[in-house]
């Protein structure tokens, strides 16, 4: 089964499902299908070349376009990880889409769009020189502009600002491609690797800046995150899940590729430290940190679940960051561990909301509430999400964020340390509010008759979940895809056993962690069936406290409605969104400076004419000066 | 096989001078001929195609061979450009068979051919007054073409545009003229391959004077800063497919032109490069000018007016470069525009044909659910515009930045970047506009020529966008054309 | 050159800038066109003096033209006056496509000077985002 290695097979099968559920897209039943279908056979693919162990990393498949042109493909495990993450997530979340789909309007390819989106997703993790990681990163970044407006007020803002932003990454790209091409004369990776090793301190710089604006802006690393949450909260509700899940990951992939790979840690240790770190990863872990508390202080402020939602996915892509910034082997090991977790909890966290935002349709906090007693098998797979972006143990969530630390420990890191504990405690705020806002206190009235998530929703959610659970007791299973990944970038993974994980300040066995939670967890049962069981009290009982409330008088007694006010007042000042004020400045600006030509161009054809002499004495001069004329 | 490019000038002349004449008595045929002219052309056009591959394909006019008569070279890159001038021009004219009457009918349809004879005229003559006369063919078409009022269109805009290019077009030719005249003087031959092989020996003095007024002339035919005063009145005033032709056939021509003596005649005569950097920043402050004008603008017609004078001077930026990348960037560039261009308008056209005065870019609200297949051709023309892959301008955008940066041109490059930025911004309005459904918009039915014509562009986008390949033999013989003078003088001489 | 010819192009050169000022300095279209055809004569004059240049030959009959001892020395090129017949043509057409235009423009809005425009009220609202 040679075939099967190659790359074009997974494009192929991937493009095929995306031509036909384009094609078909007024059928949306097939669409779903081949979708569906092919999704999930491209995923079996990706496993099963992953469980085989073939992958082939020094091998690339050319594809000629011109004479001495192009398109490399190739696969290590380095990008395998962020392909496999991406190609396994989309056919979960194609069938989760199955059912929310189906009642919506055909006014949009659905399937198609997100197909597109996927194959470009894929490409870019295969792409092996610039130009091709820039065709699919294009393929990639634009069909979800379409899904992106979902008829609330607002969405339209938010397509703008993720064209705007789309278009900001790409030119990001394109300057790259720029520098190696001046360095080297070719745009392959390995041009790329060459030019940073041979360019000044300057190219460098250069790179790492553009490399933060091409992939930073779809990482959505501060300050170029304020299109996340304008378009994560407006997507169609099930994409979001494989939109910030999955297609976020990509800008992690670039960003890994050009600090870690394009640069190196060789170039990154030749310019001293800065706290302990090279001054690059200080700059990038400083950039991630603050991107983290930023993104856990607003989501914290959210009223509108899918904002609060994508702020929190922000934050936590901050975490990466920071990872990628302290380097290292322990703290890249967590920052990539990190990219696997946060695929998954953040997929399982946005399609819980989706079926609840499906059941209700309400997606603000302050008018949900209680939807335990309503879903409780989807409030479950929330629960387990939270946990797991909260860093609780019984998720694997905990040994990404564990490494993270220890990573940043390890070298004495004094600033960082400070800025993550204030993002974790808003990590913690947000998850309490959405926790409690929408599936705790009391079920509101209109919401009684709610029947639990159809099935296609629940499996996705329901494979996520234990997964989450099951990895939280053997961390090595990862682990082991992780230190391959990072042998192919040059680095040694921290020791690990399939129970356990080592770093240079402690060890963390998963199992051990479990087994206590266990433990406690039976304690805690044994304790609570030891006492006589109470009587079940309704619910407005706990919250009336028994007593008969006055007749006709509202019965709500939950509300979630400006939840942290006392917080809110305190940090609004500082976190008034003044980053999209400042791009909106910048915006405003330079729309003054391109009205200028209306001094120039003004309809006086005097004016013109004298415009074309004025240039004809220019240019002469310029002859003059330059050319040797006379 | 290969028939007489001197067809190309021939058909068109003959059909533009029959329209007038069959109209006083039979208007029923006088409607087709242009038509007929057309697919004449581009038969030639196509029988002649195959032999681009080989080099360039020649005519001599009158018995007289090289050194003595007007000879026609039509060159691979001449070629190409012609190829894509007939199809603009088939374009405007299929894309207005709707059985609608028209006022200017006639007018319009003799200066559509004139346009075309003019344009493909100055890209495949070889000899530089004959150019001259072409390009004053092409001016008065071009003038006729301006004044002709859109239907129902505000009174006074049009002819100020005729006025103003009548005038700018004047200063132009006669200051081409006298640029020939010098060039005249100092070699004492008219044919373009003699002179550059004369030039060599020519004094300083004159060279640069003949190059000073050839550029001016030249660049405002093809609408350089800050020369194109004259681009954005005329293309607010006139028809859609005035518009177009401007764009894709007109400027194109001048666009050759220019590029044909600055570096194949003119660039040897001259010390350092120095015609190389002027055209190169000249064209840079013109792409990024246009871009800012045409972001700042509200009218569509402006705003496609702008983004063309942008792409004019991307275009002369990126043949300037002076390297092989960097041509073929460019040729990739001018196809897509070509491609995607007469799309735009002809869209722009149809969704915008009830304003009265200024079409403003809420006139494209809600083209997808009013009027899907405009909307999606449109959002088509748009990507393909910007250089979303897989289209030609992708193609062209990358080998433009990839010549750009291995030449370390990075004051370009940021400006390249911002005039994307510039781009997207108002491409990205329209295609916002286009997308926004929030108001119902009463069903249109897209006219089902306008529809063909649009499906075929966007088909040939994908076709280049997907399999550029083929090209690269004719783009190797339009490196080699810009590069190194002594090609064309050789092809000349045959 | 000799003294002859400085004056002849010099002569050229300051028709030209006649012309030139006309048009930079006249908003009314009409004396600007009047420039335009300043300029056009100083162009075809400067293309007859390009052609009257001594010692210069044909281009068609070069070198030995079986006329015995040649009198090519003393021919002047003929080919610059073809090309100031086909200018002048053409300068007719442009001058009258402009004058017909300054007509239109006239009959339109009652003006012949091209002034400034105001940016019409599509252009004149700010582009909102």
């Amino acid at each position: 089964m040679n075939l099967i290695n190659e790359p074009a097979t997974l494009l192929i099968i991937l493009g095929t499902g995306a031509g036909t559920a384009l094609l078909l897209w007024k059928v949306r039943w097939m669409a779903a299908l081949m979708s569906i279908i092919s999704s999930a056979i491209a995923a079996g693919v990706v496993i099963h070349t992953g469980l085989l162990g073939k992958i082939a990393s020094n091998e690339i498949w050319e594809f000629e376009i011109f004479n001495d042109l192009s398109l490399t493909l190739g696969t290590n495990w380095f990008s395998y990880l962020f392909l496999a993450s991406i190609a396994v997530l989309a056919p979960l979340v194609l069938i989760y889409s199955w059912e929310p789909m189906r009642t919506r309007q055909k006014d949009r390819p659905f399937y198609g769009l997100f197909m597109i989106s996927l194959v470009g997703a894929v490409g870019v993790t295969m792409a092996r020189d610039l130009l091709t990681l820039f065709l699919f990163w294009e393929l990639m970044t634009w069909p979800v502009i379409l899904l992106i407006g979902d008829g609330r007020p607002r969405s339209g803002k938010a397509m703008k600002l993720y064209f705007g932003f789309g278009m900001l990454s790409a030119s990001g790209i394109l300057g790259i491609l720029s520098i190696v091409s001046w360095s080297e004369g070719g745009v392959a990776y390995t041009d790329a690797v060459n030019a940073m090793a041979d360019g000044s301190t300057g190219i460098r710089i250069a790179m790492v800046l553009l490399g933060a604006m091409a992939f930073g802006t779809k990482a959505a690393l501060a300050p170029f995150h304020i299109w996340a949450p304008a378009a994560y909260g407006h997507t169609e509700d099930p994409f979001t899940a494989f939109f910030s899940g999955g297609l976020s990951k990509t800008g992690i992939y670039g960003a890994f590729l050009v600090v870690d790979v394009f640069i190196g840690t060789t170039i990154l240790i030749s310019y001293g430290s800065v706290n302990g770190l090279t001054p690059i990863g200080f700059f990038i872990a400083i950039t991630g940190a603050i991107t983290a508390l930023i993104g856990g202080i607003m989501a914290m402020m959210q009223d509108d679940a899918k904002k609060l939602l994508a702020y929190s996915s922000i934050s936590q892509l901050g975490y990466i960051f920071v990872g990628l910034g302290v380097g290292g082997s322990t703290a890249t090991a967590g920052a990539l561990y990190h990219v696997l977790n946060h695929t998954a909890f953040k997929a399982v966290l946005f399609m819980g909301l989706g079926a609840v935002i499906y059941r209700t349709g309400e997606y603000r906090l302050s008018k949900l509430g209680g939807m335990i007693h309503v879903m409780p098998l989807t409030f479950w797979c929330f629960l387990v999400g939270i946990f797991a972006a909260a860093a609780i143990p019984i998720t694997s969530g905990l040994a990404s964020k564990w490494l993270i630390y220890e990573g940043a420990l390890e070298k004495g890191v004094g600033i960082l340390v400070p800025i993550l504990f204030l993002a974790s405690a808003a990590a913690f705020l947000y998850s309490f509010r959405i926790l409690q806002g929408g599936f705790m206190g009391q079920l509101r009235d209109e919401f009684k008759d709610i029947k639990e998530a159809p099935i296609t929703m629940l499996i996705p959610m329901i494979i996520i979940m234990i997964a989450l659970i099951v990895v939280a007791f053997i961390p090595g299973l990862p682990m082991e895809l992780i230190s391959r990944a990072m042998a192919d970038i040059g680095m040694e993974a921290p020791e690990y056993s399939l129970i356990s994980l080592e770093s240079g300040v402690g060890s963390y066995s998963g199992l051990v962690v479990m087994l206590a939670v266990v433990a406690g967890f039976i304690t805690a049962v044994l304790m609570f069936f030891s006492r006589p069981l109470g009587r079940h009290i309704d619910l407005r009982d706990t919250f009336t406290a028994g007593e008969e409330p006055i007749p006709n008088m509202d019965k709500r007694y939950h509300y979630a409605w400006k939840f942290y006010a006392p917080y809110e007042r305190f940090l609004r000042p500082y976190f008034n969104n003044w980053i999209g004020k400042g791009w909106a400045k910048v915006y405003k600006v330079s729309s003054q400076v391109a009205r200028l030509h209306r001094s120039v161009m003004n309809g006086d054809m005097t004016g013109y004419i004298w415009l074309i002499f004025g240039a004809m004495v220019l240019v002469g001069m310029v002859l003059y000066r330059y050319g040797g004329w006379f | 096989m290969t028939v007489d490019p001197v067809l190309l000038i021939v058909i068109p002349l003959v059909a533009a001078f029959l329209v007038p004449i069959t109209s006083i008595f039979m208007k029923g045929l006088a409607k087709w001929i242009p038509l007929l002219g057309l697919i004449g052309m581009a038969v030639v056009m196509a029988l002649d195609f195959g032999d681009l591959y080989d080099g360039p394909v020649t005519s001599i006019t009158g018995g007289f061979g090289p050194p003595w008569g007007i000879s026609i070279i039509m060159t691979p890159f001449g070629g190409l450009l012609a190829t894509g001038m007939i199809g603009v021009a088939l374009f405007v004219m299929i894309s207005e068979i709707d059985g609608k009457k028209r006022a200017h009918q006639t007018v319009y349809n003799t200066m559509v051919m004139m346009a075309t004879t003019g344009a493909v005229g100055m890209v495949i003559t070889g000899d530089i007054f004959n150019m001259f006369v072409f390009l004053e063919i092409t001016a008065i078409a071009g003038v006729v073409l301006a004044a002709i009022p859109r239907d129902g269109h505000e009174k006074g805009l049009n002819w100020r545009g005729a006025a103003v290019y009548a005038l700018v077009g004047g200063v132009a030719s006669f200051l081409v003229l006298a640029g020939i005249a010098l060039l005249y003087g100092a070699t004492s031959t008219l044919n373009i391959y003699q002179i550059a092989e004369r030039i060599e020996g020519v004094d300083t003095f004159v060279v640069g004077a003949a190059f000073l007024t050839m550029f001016i002339g030249l660049g405002i035919e093809s609408e350089l800063f800050p020369l194109n005063g004259w681009a954005p009145e005329v293309y607010r005033g006139s028809k859609w497919g005035t518009g177009s032709l401007f764009s894709g056939v007109i400027g194109k021509a001048g666009l050759l032109a220019l590029l044909r003596i600055s570096f194949v005649v003119l660039s040897p005569g001259l010390e350092n490069g120095i015609v190389m950097d002027i055209l190169l920043w000249v064209g840079a402050a013109t792409y990024l000018f246009g871009e800012a004008a045409a972001f700042s603008s509200k009218d569509l017609y402006r705003v496609l007016g702008y983004s063309s004078i942008g792409v004019f001077g991307l275009l002369v930026a990126s043949f300037s470069l002076g390297v092989a990348d960097g041509i073929r960037g460019g040729t990739m560039l001018l196809l897509g525009h070509m491609l995607a261009k007469p799309i735009l308008f002809s869209m722009m056209g149809f969704a915008g044909r009830k304003k009265k005065g200024d079409v403003p870019l809420s006139s494209l609200k809600g083209l997808i659910r009013s009027s899907p297949s405009a909307g999606i051709i449109m959002t088509i023309g748009i990507l393909a515009l910007i250089g979303m892959p897989p289209s030609p301008t992708f193609w062209g955008k990358y080998f433009l930045f990839s010549a750009a940066g291995s030449e370390g041109q990075w004051l370009l490059i940021s400006i390249l970047i911002i005039g994307t930025l510039f781009e997207a911004g108002y491409l990205g309005r329209m295609l916002f506009n286009i997308f926004d459904t929030r108001k119902e918009r009463k069903a249109d039915t897209l006219p089902l020529a306008r529809g063909i014509m649009g499906a075929l562009f966007v088909f040939f986008i994908f076709l280049i966008g997907f399999l550029p390949g083929p090209l690269e033999d004719i783009i190797t013989f339009v490196i080699a054309e810009l590069i190194d003078p002594l090609n064309y003088i050789s092809w000349g001489s045959i | 050159m000799n003294g002859y010819e400085w004056i002849f192009y010099g002569g050229i050169m300051a028709l030209m800038a006649v012309g030139i000022w006309a048009i930079l300095s006249r908003r009314n279209l009409i004396k600007a066109i009047m420039g335009l055809v300043i300029i056009e004569t100083a162009v075809n004059l400067l293309l007859v003096a390009v052609g009257y240049v001594n010692d210069r030959s044909a281009p068609i009959v070069n070198g030995d033209t079986g006329l015995g001892d040649s009198p090519v020395g003393e021919v002047v090129d003929p080919l610059p006056q073809a090309l100031v017949l086909t200018a002048i043509v053409i300068g007719l057409a442009t001058t009258a496509l402009a004058l017909v235009a300054a007509v239109g423009y006239f009959r339109s809005t009652g003006t012949l000077e091209l002034k400034s425009f105001t940016y019409g009220r599509t252009d004149e609202t700010e582009v909102k985002e």
